[in-house]
């Protein structure tokens, strides 16, 4: 059908974009996504491949870094600390979120306020958090003296300046934030529990305790694996809290991963060997959250 | 909830020790919480000579500012002694942009990955996710070349490019999975009516979405507001936001060490997100529970 | 005002093929029907002529044009959701004039029309409130407005009162007939509800597993069922089907149907009237299909009905007739008599067996058989 050239092209390509539309618009964020995260993993991924050090350096050398990094006492110490703090901040915070929860759960008059309170913590920068404990757990000047002066003359609490206890001190402060967000995701979870389900087990004669542990908790299951997924990766990325509390020390018998891959990268102009370090956080950080993810878009897809 | 008071017969006594026992574990518990708090704000007010005594959970002799005076505007942080102000300006003049940026990049993605599930769609969705979970360390490194490539090194404009880009995943997630409540037929009704992509998320769209974009807007705020590991990575001096200027206050070694300066900038660090928790509490728990992808 | 036609139209998500080779064509101001139950594909088909789905195989015309990738802004159809998906943000007077809007229609112009559709649905007192603040019913009405303000080509409906209880169900019922009575529009609507589908249509296009089973209008489908499932799924209660032989005995053709009385099985042999067509299939199973209604107290029968008796299992009275429960051929059938003549469970009754209106059905692939 003969039609006037010039409208009728212009339509076919307007309408092809406007058809493409949610497609252009993703496209921007997806992009950066993809350049600033996936591209910059691939960037620093080639860096932990050459001999970079103040300056970035092309020329790969294969393993060297990891090599280098496996062998320093330093990396140990940081390595073994994650191990360490992520157990005790994983499991003392789902302990005491959890049993606040429950607590809370027991028709609180006050529950607002007190979930108010038990959350506050997370919406504090670890900066804060740390200054704060650093301050309280000051030997001379903190609760340790405080105690002293109550006639507890023999009291000690220096974890802070103790090289085998300064991680438990970064392990009080980071339980201290976090549980109450474990609190509120489990609240949450005890919400939408059946309650015909518990209703049911009060008739067949079940005590309150024995509906929480065998009916209510376990059908936290999915609650649980979240707030464990949320927790360890949050124990990777742990960065901040060990600056502002204990900068690492004594020595360096506070440090994590992160703290070393900055000291690395910043501090010393090892930038192969910080990026080598940063490619362990992430393969760590990695093997905790591809398969979660994974089996949560899975399952979303086919609900 | 599980009661056991709705069970007939139940013993009184025991009934009245549980209850007992609940309370005194929930309010040792929010003891626990609070004293960190208590004891930043008491020492706030202290002076020096009452701090050196070593009563640290006591109230106060008298409330005594000056200790703020200081924080805000004259403490020593490095070289320069103008207090926390400038810092915390600069924390405003990243965080806001940043914000905004981000939560409408994420309103606009979230709202085609969900309503218009073109091919693909899923894959790039989940792409996307990973980016909320990734240590930012892997990426520190190709920042800081690429920002000096743009000439935005140790600025402000380079920071909040940094945390919108970096925010976008939080933010694409909330949106994606709020949008996916919304029905359908809304979107296909208004295809009908004649509405185009922009018209249906200018018009249908955004008006629905008041309660997602506060929790985008206050989830965002409190990530990019208390964020220390991309400021102190790529900043310097002035255009550091408010908590690297806070941890170098701190660590800043003078002849005397002022435990009240210290607490009463760790306070003025913390007011903008405590404040932002008090009054938008219930938002700011649903940004942290879809944080865990609880759609 | 249109033609819609479609040509061995089909849809695949993927390797699943959820619509399979329609094709129907519909007259200027036609009323039609598609009726299946859920999963059937018939929302897809809707969805399909809409444009919000795109065609996989075939083509769809409107007026002869091909539409396929006519985008559904352009169709000029409008369409009302059993969500009614309004837009909760706005207004009922914003919601019925967005799609003007949206069109480019003045101000002016569009408030006359949307008063004129409000005083058409008496929705005028509503125009000022939100959704929210509207019950079931005047939301229905908002959403038929919406519609109807834009003077579409075609009307489209998917399900548009299933979420209404039932009584207003019954009322917009008549109300959407009488719109169509007033507009002549041609309307393609959406149901599960056979009831809905008998009431509304002009044509009926019964739809299973993606594939349309006959179209055909409401007594076609009632009185002439192309096979078992039609039979089965439109009537209420449900067409009784009986495993049986075509048999000849003497010069009739009909089949041996055993009632059950007094405990033990009798057979009758119920001659099928025009059974000579049948005369190819004798010796072989088929399904014999009667109605409640056909199985009806010999008392008012016509003579020639073929009468059989037998022991009454449970009385169902539903006000206007009772339904009684019988056993034939070794299962549950439900009879449908005038109260008056109703028995007490357990006596034994005389039925009169119409088999004028009986329908016999292929025993293998389920299709009727002639007539």
């Amino acid at each position: 059908m003969p039609q006037p050239k010039g409208g009728s092209s212009h339509r076919t390509v307007l309408d092809k974009l406007s058809r493409f539309l949610p497609q252009l618009v993703v496209a921007p964020s997806f992009l950066l996504i993809l350049f600033f995260v996936y591209g910059f993993i691939i960037w620093t991924g080639y860096i932990s491949f050459t001999d970079s050090r103040m300056l970035p350096a092309y020329e790969v050398q294969g393993f060297r870094q990891y090599f280098r990094l496996f062998a320093m006492d330093r990396w140990d110490v940081a390595f073994d600390n994650l191990l360490v703090f992520g157990a005790f901040y994983i499991t003392l915070s789902l302990a005491i979120g959890c049993l606040l929860a429950v607590l809370l759960d027991q028709r609180i008059r006050a529950e607002g306020a007190l979930r108010t309170i038990y959350l506050y913590p997370m919406a504090i920068s670890f900066i804060v958090t740390g200054t704060a404990w650093k301050w309280m757990l000051n030997p001379s000047l903190g609760i340790e003296s405080y105690i002293r002066g109550l006639g507890w003359e023999s009291f000690r609490f220096d974890w802070i300046v103790d090289k085998d206890m300064a991680i438990y001190v970064v392990v009080i402060a980071a339980v201290w934030q976090a549980s109450g967000f474990v609190m509120a995701l489990f609240l949450s979870a005890l919400r939408s529990v059946d309650q015909e389900i518990v209703k049911a087990a009060y008739l067949d004669g079940a005590s309150t305790t024995r509906i929480y542990l065998g009916i209510i908790l376990p059908s936290l299951r999915p609650v649980f694996l979240s707030a464990f997924v949320i927790l360890a990766h949050l124990s990777i990325k742990s960065f901040d809290l060990v600056v502002a509390l204990t900068g690492g020390g004594p020595g360096y018998a506070s440090t994590l991963p992160a703290n070393f891959m900055y000291e690395m990268t910043f501090r010393r102009n090892q930038i192969g060997l910080g990026a080598a370090s940063a490619v362990m956080m992430l393969l760590t950080v990695a093997a905790i959250m591809v398969p979660y993810l994974y089996s949560e878009l899975r399952g979303k897809r086919h609900a | 909830m599980p009661n056991s008071s709705r069970l007939a017969g139940a013993n009184g006594k025991r009934r009245m020790a549980g209850r007992i026992f609940i309370w005194s574990l929930l309010l040792f518990a929010a003891f626990v919480y609070l004293t960190p708090l208590y004891v930043v704000i008491a020492t706030s007010l202290k002076d020096l000579a009452e701090i050196r005594a070593g009563a640290l959970l006591d109230l106060p002799h008298e409330l005594n500012f000056s200790a703020w005076q200081a924080a805000w505007s004259n403490a020593c942080i490095g070289v320069r002694c103008e207090g926390l102000k400038p810092y915390f300006l600069n924390s405003i003049l990243m965080s806001v942009p940043a914000v905004i940026l981000s939560t409408a990049l994420g309103a606009l993605s979230g709202f085609a990955l969900s309503k218009f599930r073109f091919k693909g769609a899923n894959t790039v969705f989940s792409l996307m996710l990973f980016g909320c979970f990734i240590p930012l360390q892997i990426v520190i490194l190709p920042m800081a070349q690429t920002l000096g490539f743009l000439g935005i090194a140790n600025s402000i404009s380079g920071l909040i490019l940094v945390h919108t880009i970096y925010g976008i995943s939080f933010t694409t997630l909330f949106f994606r999975n709020y949008y996916v409540t919304i029905p359908n037929d809304l979107v296909k009704a208004a295809t009908m009516d004649g509405a185009g992509f922009f018209q249906i998320f200018w018009r249908i769209m955004i008006p629905l979405s008041q309660p997602i974009i506060v929790v985008s807007i206050i989830w965002q705020f409190t990530q990019i507001w208390n964020e220390f590991l991309l400021g102190a990575s790529f900043t310097t001096g002035g255009a550091q936001p408010v908590t690297v200027a806070l941890n170098n206050l701190i660590n800043t070694t003078t002849s005397v060490k002022q435990y009240n300066v210290d607490m009463a900038a760790a306070l003025i660090a913390a007011a903008p997100t405590l404040l932002v928790y008090v009054v938008a509490g219930r938002y700011f728990v649903r940004g942290l529970t879809a944080g865990a992808i609880k759609g | 005002m249109a033609t819609l036609s479609i040509e061995n139209a089909g849809k695949s998500f993927g390797d699943t093929d959820v619509l399979k080779d329609i094709s129907l064509s519909m007259d200027d101001g036609e009323f039609l029907v598609l009726l299946g139950a859920s999963g059937c594909g018939k929302s897809t088909l809707l969805n399909m002529i809409a444009g919000l789905e795109k065609v996989s195989h075939g083509t769809i015309r409107v007026d002869g044009e091909v539409v396929n990738d006519v985008h559904p802004k352009d169709r000029d159809m409008a369409m009302v959701f059993q969500s009614y998906a309004l837009y909760p943000n706005m207004s009922v007077e914003k919601n019925i004039a967005f799609g003007l809007e949206m069109r480019g229609v003045g101000r002016a112009e569009r408030k006359a029309a949307v008063e004129e559709v409000a005083r058409l649905l008496q929705i005028e007192h509503l125009l000022d409130r939100k959704p929210a603040q509207l019950s079931g019913g005047q939301r229905q009405r908002v959403a038929m407005g919406r519609a109807l303000v834009r003077r579409p080509k075609i009307f489209l409906f998917d399900e548009p009162l299933s979420n209404l209880d039932a009584q207003l169900r019954v009322e917009m019922r008549t109300e959407i007939k009488r719109l169509h009575q007033t507009l002549k529009a041609t309307m393609v609507y959406v149901t599960h509800d056979q009831i809905e589908a008998m009431t509304l249509a002009d044509r009926i296009a019964v739809l299973k597993d993606g594939r349309i089973q006959q179209i055909g209008t409401p007594s076609e489908i009632y009185n002439t069922p192309a096979n078992v499932y039609v039979a089965g799924f439109v009537g209420s209660p449900a067409m009784n089907f009986f495993e049986v032989t075509l048999e000849r005995d003497g010069d009739q053709i009909g089949v041996m149907l055993p009632a059950k009385l007094k405990g033990v099985d009798t057979p009758y042999f119920l001659p099928l009237p025009a059974g000579g067509q049948y005369h190819s299939h004798i010796g072989q199973p088929v399904v014999l299909g009667l109605r409640p209604e056909m199985i009806s107290q010999a008392t008012t029968a016509a003579p020639e009905d073929p009468v059989i008796t037998c022991d009454v299992d449970v009385v169902e009275p539903t006000g206007a007739d009772t339904l009684c429960v019988i056993r034939l051929a070794g299962r549950g059938a439900k009879a449908r008599v005038s109260p008056a003549f109703a028995c007490e469970p357990g006596d034994s009754m005389e039925f009169a067996l119409d088999m004028s209106r009986a329908c016999v059905f292929d025993a293998e692939t389920g299709m009727r058989l002639y007539g």
